[in-house]
């Protein structure tokens, strides 16, 4: 037992528990925290029972609805209509909400397995105290995302605009400083890559490694269409920059003789941090995107970040506002229906509408949409979608969040706290300062700890996240924290843990250049696909052009049905 | 703790982590050196570690104000346990590669970095952040190393050369325990006396709050306030200070014949500010915000700060808010924005800590100027504690360009505080205009100035050419220029 409780936290955490059995040879892991929490993953669970009941049909359905105790029996089959049905109120499906607001289209549900909006960009809002349970940041767009832009303006971020229309970004939601800083041998330092205590060699190294990947920002392909940009969509196809997607990140480093610890940490961090995958895994293509698709040039300053105490969960709340609630007369319901777990869609059924499944509290309920935007994640296309044509499936990791409530700030050596604050050689991604754009500096506040699990064998790694008991979550957190705030156990009050199971779209080789990928963003009858998924990455800037784009396509539609009515 | 004793700047911290992470880099060149009893070597460092580390709080601390080469003995000891733990990584990786079953799992997991935070933070008492209850926590840790090289005694008994010199590392081991245990047990007594030694009066009051550390001292000349060891102010000159702080923005507001009936103070939980701004009868309103209750709750009770402060705190126009200015201000906005009905305030003292972190270098920010604008009645004026121009000339004139670049009119003078050096200030309002030349006659008649009369005032806003404006950059949230600016310029006259 003790063993194999070992070897689970060994997965998570490695260094830093085989560290203390390296050094006391005793292991009491699942010590009982002294602090209250929970899991929080509403949604966790009922994912599954879905994977349980799969496509096969009624029967089945029925039997899972008889075994779900918390549904009653599915006496009551309710009818709705409506004009256009989202599935999925992610930033994905409210971003194609908030574009058919915006061209006047009224009838509108966006359906979600939550009771609140948000999907991966979750976050709890509560003045400054607020935290995120996902997305915590957004590269502050410019102005190569018009449509983008033109949102972040309605959401109230953008402070003024130059002349040449370049939105300045309001001050209190630019990241403040200091933005990051690096333990390294328990000693913190400001900036993401240690800069004290590394050989100049690696500091050399380092520096060349940022130029020659930024040195591919502003590139244009063959077609003179960029290389690397947000959206993916709009990306150049020249082929002689998409062979970068035939091998991996590792693999270009290797070619590009970048052996040094330091730049392969940075590397591995950054692929980490944002697809939740270690640059063995990570498609060399996607790689050098992270890093220079939001300049449009070498020499230019890497855009502010944008963040909130929420995180996204602030854009959420405004795309979310920007249904409206819907009560119009006619309606008489809000556009927003949470609780409500999409078992089935069937494309196309008679009077060329579709036809949606769902389960909600009430009960099974059945919904007529003449448009279907399907704003849910990929994986779960060939289960819920009758006769789907598709072929593109991505493998999705898990990633573990932890909210950490803390009664008063731990002690710690060497830099002032950051808003990011990173452990160099850690399998963790470190801990966001909630408080850090609002303040207060000192005192109680929430630090939000993220922890992908990366590896080649993904479905194992989701299976030891969801064995762990809440006691051991707690431990694995505190196993990575103590070694730099030896005093945080007694600043802990509470500690709330949320698993993901399928967090994140890997963008392995072959992602970019996926015909079957490009092909999954293609109407199937009249339901409409939006998604981060379909650009093999999980990133708001992707949802939110998923989404407007299927919006897009539905207004297109709805004109050539009724062209009266597009304005 | 290095910021504590030395006073806090970015710089400061930058030679500890350069010096600390240097003596790891030397110890672990030093540890392939080592080819024999690799077990013993490491259990020998280990102890010393404990030794070192644990009771290098308490020396630290006992040794600051008497030894005139403090920063040699600090930066020694951060070379020292630097190269101690930098000699131990190599040493532990080495010592479980042998054996088989660590095998998978070095090769697999163990990262010679991550390992290193971990060993490292066995040294911690040597940095911590300013706690001194900490000097215990010192003594723990140094216990708990001492007991990890004991374990390793036993545990990896087959792997010493000579069974003897295990042996003798045991005693060794179990001699570093008590000691740490014994001084662990006396900690109470060692922090009392090494606080004593670091104020140089006597110390009358002392507590932790959970944002900072107070101590009162008391000496001949009357006492002092301190806050996470920077003095705050002695009473036998604190009214150069406070006087010039309220009297000249009430000054401007007279000049211009506005009403001042809504005073707000930030910062200023000593109530110093409160007892001048109550020499005006007219003020209806004086509201407080400062971030620890527990400074607010002094102010009220302790003997002698009401005296100083002439009981400010039962003033029934008085009300206090303890809470984060910035916060604060903010919810403010919001509920303004929301369209409630937000009182605005006619004069408002910003009376902050000098900007040496980026956690108070947030209150000298474009951001904060506009809230606290918004706070500001169309004719009120605020005044903002700046720095010395003198000593911090460039951080000074920053502030300046910053109230500049929120869109208000500032208008700087100083004066001299004897504790302080030449201090510095804006009055800063919404319109352009002249600084103020002659005190307000609105004053009760029992309230005399001690320090500022119309002469005084006048010269406040003449300066001299040491001091005079120069050319800075707005300090702004997402890039705190003001922190590294004042960071560079105090650690000058350290
Ligand atoms: C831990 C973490 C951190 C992240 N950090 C960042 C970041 O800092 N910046 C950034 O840009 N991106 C970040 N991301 C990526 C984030 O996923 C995207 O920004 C964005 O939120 C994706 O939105 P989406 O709508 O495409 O997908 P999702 O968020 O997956 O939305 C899908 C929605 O469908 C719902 N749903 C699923 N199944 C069903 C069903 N059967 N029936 C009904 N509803 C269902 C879900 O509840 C969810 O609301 C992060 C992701 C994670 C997991």
């Amino acid at each position: 037992m003790e063993s194999t409780r070992r070897d689970l936290l060994h997965t998570f955490l490695g260094a830093s528990v085989a560290g203390w059995s390296g050094i006391s040879g005793c292991g009491s892991y699942a010590r009982d925290p002294s602090c209250e929490g929970q899991f929080v993953d509403p949604a966790y669970g009922r994912g599954h029972q879905l994977q349980r009941i799969g496509p096969q049909g009624q029967q089945q359905r029925d039997h899972f609805l008889r075994s779900e105790t918390r549904c009653p029996a599915p006496t009551n089959r309710a009818e709705y209509r409506t004009e256009v049905l989202i599935l999925g109120g992610g930033v994905s499906g409210l971003s194609a909400g908030w574009m058919l607001r915006r061209e006047g289209v009224q009838d509108i549900v966006v359906l979600d397995l939550e009771a609140v909006p948000g999907g991966t960009s979750a976050g709890v809002a509560s003045g400054a105290a607020g935290y995120p349970w996902g997305a915590h940041y957004l590269p502050a767009p410019q102005l190569d995302q018009p449509e983008l832009v033109h949102f972040l303006n309605d959401a109230g971020c953008v402070q003024s605009f130059d002349e040449e229309g370049t939105p300045n970004y309001r001050e209190d939601m630019r990241c403040v400083m200091p933005r990051e800083r690096v333990c390294l041998r328990g000693m913190w330092q400001p900036g993401l890559v240690p800069t004290m205590g590394v050989a100049e060699s690696s500091l050399a190294e380092v520096d060349r490694f940022f130029r020659r990947v930024r040195g591919y920002a502003g590139l244009r392909g063959e077609d003179a269409r960029r290389v690397f940009r947000l959206p993916i969509a709009a990306c150049s196809e020249d082929p002689s920059y998409l062979a970068l997607d035939r091998y991996t990140f590792a693999d270009w480093l290797d070619r590009e003789k970048f052996n040094d610890p330091v730049v392969r940490w940075l590397a591995n961090y950054a692929t980490r941090d944002d697809y939740g995958a270690s640059v063995e895994e990570t498609s060399a293509w996607y790689g050098i995107h992270y890093h220079a698709a939001r300049l449009l040039g070498p020499d230019i300053p890497n855009p502010p970040w944008l963040t909130w105490p929420e995180g996204n969960a602030y854009l959420v709340r405004h795309l979310a506002a920007g249904l409206g609630d819907g009560s119009t007369p006619e309606m008489g319901r809000p556009r927003f229906r949470g609780g409500c777990m999409v078992t089935r869609i069937w494309p196309s059924v008679a009077e060329g509408g579709s036809m949606v499944e769902v389960i909600s509290e009430q009960g099974v309920e059945r919904w007529w949409a003449d448009r279907v935007i399907y704003a849910l994640p990929s994986f779960l296309k060939p289960r819920l979608l009758a006769h789907s044509k598709d072929t593109f499936s991505l493998d999705t990791s898990a990633w573990m969040v932890a909210n950490i409530h803390l009664h008063r700030r731990p002690a710690y050596m060497g830099a002032e706290t950051a808003w990011d604050n990173v452990i160099y050689g850690s399998a963790s991604l470190g801990y966001v300062v909630s408080t850090h754009q609002r303040g207060p500096y000192a005192g109680p506040t929430t630090w939000t700890w993220y922890l992908p699990l990366v590896g080649p064998d993904l479905r194992k790694q989701r299976r030891y996240l969801m064995s762990l008991t809440w006691k051991e979550a707690v431990e694995v957190v505190m196993s990575d924290l103590e070694p730099v705030h030896p005093d945080i156990r007694q600043c802990v009050r509470r500690i709330d843990v949320r698993r993901w199971g399928h967090a994140m779209p890997v963008p392995k080789p072959g992602v970019r250049t996926s015909a079957a990928r490009v092909q999954a963003a293609q109407p199937q009858g009249v339901v409409h696909f939006a998604h981060t998924d379909l650009s093999g990455v999980a990133l708001f800037e992707e949802a939110f052009f998923h989404g407007v784009r299927a919006a897009r396509e539905v207004l297109v539609a709805r004109a050539g049905a009724r062209p009266v009515e597009l304005r | 703790m290095a910021s504590y004793v030395l006073g806090d700047s970015v710089t400061q911290f930058s030679t500890v982590i350069g010096v600390y992470l240097f003596a790891m880099g030397i110890g672990a060149w030093v540890s392939h050196m080592i080819h024999h009893d690799l077990c013993a070597r490491f259990v020998a460092t280990e102890i010393a570690v404990a030794l070192i580390g644990g009771g290098s709080g308490a020396v630290l601390f006992l040794a600051f104000p008497r030894i005139a080469w403090f920063r040699v003995l600090l930066y020694g000891q951060v070379f020292v346990v630097g190269l101690l733990v930098g000699l131990e990584i190599p040493l532990l990786m080495r010592i479980l590669q042998d054996r088989y079953e660590f095998k998978a799992l070095v090769s697999r997991v163990l990262t010679a970095d991550y390992l290193g935070a971990l060993l490292a933070s066995l040294a911690f008492p040597l940095f911590l952040v300013p706690k001194l209850g900490l000097i215990r926590g010192g003594f723990v840790v140094g216990m708990m190393n001492a007991l990890v090289a004991l374990g390793c005694t036993y545990i990896l008994k087959d792997a010493f050369r000579r069974p003897r010199m295990a042996r003798w590392l045991q005693v060794q081991g179990w001699i570093v325990f008590l000691l740490l245990g014994a001084g662990m047990m006396g900690s109470d007594a060692i922090i009392s006396f090494a606080e004593a030694q670091l104020y140089s009066e006597p110390i009358i009051y002392a507590e932790q709050t959970p944002y900072q550390r107070l101590v009162m001292t008391r000496g001949r000349n009357g006492f002092q306030l301190y806050l996470n060891g920077h003095l705050q102010f002695t009473s036998y000159d604190e009214h150069r200070y406070h006087e010039a702080l309220v009297h000249p923005a009430f000054a401007a507001m007279a000049q211009w014949r506005e009403p001042t009936k809504r005073v707000l103070v930030l910062g200023g939980g000593d109530g110093l500010a409160v007892r001048e701004i109550r020499k005006y009868p007219d003020v209806k309103e004086i509201w407080l915000v400062d971030l620890d209750p527990a400074v607010t709750t002094l102010a009220r009770k302790n003997a002698w700060l009401t005296e100083l402060n002439e009981y400010a705190f039962d003033d029934p126009r008085l009300r206090v808010i303890n809470q984060d200015a910035m916060v604060w201000l903010q919810q403010r906005h919001q509920q303004g924005l929301e369209g409630q009905p937000i009182p605005k305030f006619d004069v408002m003292i910003i009376d902050f800590p000098d900007p040496s972190t980026y956690a108070v270098g947030k209150l000298y920010t474009t951001r904060f100027y506009q809230l606290a604008k918004f706070a500001l009645s169309p004719r009120g004026v605020m005044v903002v504690q700046a720095t010395s121009p003198l000593y911090a000339r460039l951080s000074y004139w920053c502030i300046y360009e910053t109230l500049m670049a929120s869109s208000l009119y500032p208008s700087a003078f100083h004066v001299a505080v004897p504790s302080f050096g030449e201090w510095g200030f804006f009055l800063a309002a919404h319109h352009r205009f002249e600084p103020p030349s002659e005190l307000s006659a609105h004053r009760t008649p029992q309230s005399q100035l001690r320090y500022i009369n119309n002469a005084v005032l006048r010269s406040a806003f003449v300066f001299a050419e040491d001091m005079g404006p120069v050319q800075a950059e707005a300090n702004r949230l997402d890039n705190q220029v003001l922190v590294q600016i004042y960071g560079t310029e105090w650690s000058r006259w350290q």
